[in-house]
């Protein structure tokens, strides 16, 4: 049974994990692959700040909350792990700020300590008059790939470094299953009228001393339009863009004053605070996360394809339950096959 | 607490326009006259420093002096973690300590929120204190000084699996390192005097000075000849652990992990009457071991190095006295400002700001006029 897992983002490589973890054992002839044209720390994920944080309105596809939920309390089980470090895993608590009151997310339960900021809280941000405080998770996106590399290369499982250029170069070259986890640029492979880039640009600074994350909302700009502040193990994100429908992955002078401009005017502190780093990403944005089956039919190749892709700006917050999904799908089509040995493992 | 000096008879021959130096009568005579009043500050640990900082503010036409054998990155301060977490002393009401925390809190607060933060070492760090039984006290005085202070949930609990209760609350980290420079920098720009010399003896100070200011914390066993100044010696371990944003610290106050701008400090000791400042490696590998009890990931630790501070232990508490030393007819006032223990940081800002009201008093005009010679 081939396997082609197309895309080593975060979603990618978790997929790939998570199901070569739950079918190899059951699976002796799995073969899994990944091919992709960008590996860390050239792909999106690398770009992503890692902030376990769902948007603030509820999903459309309501099983997406529990997929953030599965993510998260995942994530806390590795948290306080001797390796955590190692996975790219930290705890850290911080600040959601608004221009007036709103009601508490769905997610107040899933996140740790939630409450509702104080007037001595807010004194520290005098452009706000609401917010929320609670402890959540960072996961960081160049480590995470190279732990999930590391992972994926001791189970026997191999890259690829291609371009694909459609799925029926796949199935032929013998694919069974192709998993699609090519995030942003799937278009390429199936037009997707609903998938749309979401740009970010961030600026990485030295700022050891921030060891809380903050992050401001405009619902009239919208998600990510506002400034952000997120400390990562080594360097602190800031960022603030979102542009629909900008494919461009050079870094933007005039994006580069917005952040700059707009997270020192929230935390002074940051003023003499170094830059080690700009980069620019392209959130793959869709109404919903793309996450289903489709027969693909070339001549006589039976081959089915897993599509996961479209997780905007939330995929690192929302991977690992969209990669169990993902498995739960892979293992519906081991059952169809009958191609499984024993009652396929409880997921 | 000023003591009353002023009532008593002066001796010694005095003559305003002969200008004679005779010790306390030419501090005030220096008053009248209008020569700045010359204070020495003794200590630039956090106390001296901010003391020195306090009476430049507080006390008009003064020139200050801070006189003291050891700087920072090697004074007592320089190896605290410099969390603001208050320590109770026997002696203080609970009101004015909550006082001293609040006054120390609110001052470093408007620092961490200024473009000074990061020059001055100060930010803002939150965490969790743990117990691993209820405490008789759930909610300490100082609760409504920090931030958020709430009771942890069962859910964060679970992070530790040994303790039964906890707080959870943000509050400020005062970094010596870089606080104790940034103090001075600014005293020197208002033209304090820094002078790196180890006194041995407080009459060393006179003439020179007309009050003298005693920061020398443990020192005082010394020059204050203060015998119930002991050490109590604090080893930590300074290592490399970035990921780490959280404090947390065992209701004991023994084992705590304090995450700061340039390293994560593991504590610690308190080990009474230990004048070593030697490292002890057995010590270490405890502290180590403790630490990652509370936190697993910290086995990824790397780049550790072992500290020791002794602190300036003084059981009765911090000592805040003017006291008018005398012999062989000199007089010096000294304003004993030391014995902050385990809590120095914690207090000093509103220490300081005793301390100088105290020198203040002491460089106010007496009130017993002093007789004019005729010319």
């Amino acid at each position: 049974m081939r396997v082609v897992v197309i895309g080593a983002g975060v979603i990618g490589l978790s997929t790939a994990l998570c199901i070569h973890e739950r079918y190899r054992s059951v699976l002796p002839s799995l073969d899994m692959r990944v091919y992709a044209d960008r590996f860390t720390p050239l792909t999106n994920t690398d770009v992503a700040a890692g902030l376990c944080q769902p948007y603030l309105s509820d999903p459309r596809n309501p099983q997406e909350a529990d997929w953030n939920q599965q993510t998260f309390d995942y994530l806390l089980s590795r948290v306080h792990s001797p390796n955590a470090a190692n996975v790219g895993l930290a705890l850290v608590s911080g600040y959601n700020l608004f221009h007036e009151a709103i009601p508490d997310p769905s997610w107040k339960n899933t996140v740790l300590g939630f409450r509702t900021l104080t007037p001595r809280d807010l004194d520290m941000f005098p452009d706000y008059s609401y917010g929320w405080f609670n402890t959540s998770l960072i996961v960081e996106g160049r480590r995470y790939l190279q732990w999930l590399t590391e992972r994926l290369t001791e189970r026997g499982v191999k890259f690829f470094q291609k371009k694909v250029e459609s799925f029926e170069e796949v199935a032929r070259g013998g694919a069974d299953v192709i998993i699609n986890c090519t995030g942003v640029w799937a278009g390429s492979l199936q037009p997707d009228p609903l998938l749309q880039p979401g740009r970010g640009q961030i600026i990485k600074v030295d700022a050891p001393w921030m060891k809380h994350f903050i992050i401001t909302h405009d619902p009239e700009k919208g998600i990510y339009k506002s400034p952000y502040i997120i400390p990562g193990i080594q360097a602190v994100t800031l960022g603030g863009i979102f542009q629909l429908g900008n494919w461009s992955e050079v870094n933007n002078i005039q994006d580069h004053n917005t952040i700059w401009e707009g997270c020192c005017r929230l935390e002074p502190t940051l003023q003499d605070a170094k830059i080690v780093a700009e980069l620019t990403g392209l959130r793959p944005v869709r109404p919903q996360i793309r996450l289903e089956r489709e027969r693909l039919r070339f001549a006589s190749s039976n081959t089915e394809v897993i599509h996961n892709y479209g997780h905007g700006g939330y995929g690192l917050t929302i991977h690992w339950g969209c990669a169990l999904e993902a498995a739960k799908l892979f293992g519906k089509i081991l059952e169809e096959r009958k191609l499984l040995k024993m009652p396929p493992p409880h997921l | 607490m000023v003591s009353t000096a002023l009532d008593q008879p002066l001796t010694g021959k005095t003559s305003v326009g002969a200008r004679a130096f005779c010790g306390f009568q030419d501090c005030f005579s220096r008053l009248r006259s209008m020569d700045p009043v010359r204070i020495a500050v003794v200590g630039a640990g956090v106390v001296g420093l901010s003391t020195a900082m306090c009476v430049s503010k507080l006390v008009p036409r003064c020139s200050i002096t801070v006189i003291s054998d050891k700087f920072s990155p090697d004074t007592t301060s320089d190896v605290a973690a410099g969390m603001l977490i208050p320590h109770v002393y026997p002696n203080t009401p609970i009101p004015t300590l909550k006082q001293w925390f609040r006054e120390t809190f609110d001052h470093l607060f408007a620092i961490a929120n200024s473009a000074e933060a990061g020059d001055a070492g100060v930010h803002l760090v939150s965490g969790w204190q743990i117990f691993q039984s209820i405490p008789a006290e759930e909610v300490p005085f100082w609760a409504d000084v920090v931030l958020g202070f709430r009771k942890m949930t069962k859910a964060e609990l679970k992070k530790f699996p040994q303790h039964v209760f906890g707080h959870a609350f943000t509050t400020l980290k005062c970094e010596s390192p870089a606080y104790l420079p940034w103090l001075e920098k600014r005293l020197k720009g208002s033209g304090v005097l820094i002078l790196t010399r180890r006194i041995g003896d407080l009459w060393e100070l006179h003439p020179s000075f007309d009050v003298v200011v005693n920061c020398s914390g443990l020192g005082s066993r010394q020059l204050a000849q203060d015998s119930e100044m002991f050490p109590m010696r604090g080893q930590v371990l300074n290592v490399q652990a970035p990921w780490v944003k959280h404090f947390i610290r065992d209701g004991s106050g023994l084992t705590y992990i304090y995450p700061g701008t340039s390293n994560v400090i593991l504590g610690g000791t308190r080990q009474q009457g230990d004048w070593n400042l030697s490292p002890d490696a057995e010590i270490s590998r405890g502290i180590f071991s403790r630490c990652c009890a509370l936190e697993p990931s910290l086995q990824g630790a790397c780049d550790i190095r072992e500290k020791v501070g002794l602190r300036p232990f003084r059981p009765a508490g911090v000592r805040l006295q003017t006291e008018f030393l005398a012999q062989d007819g000199r007089r010096l006032p000294v304003v004993h400002h030391y014995g902050h223990g385990s809590g120095g940081i914690s207090v000093h800002w509103g220490t300081a700001l005793e301390a100088a009201r105290l020198v203040s008093e002491c460089v106010q005009a007496p009130r017993t006029p002093t007789p004019k010679s005729n010319l």
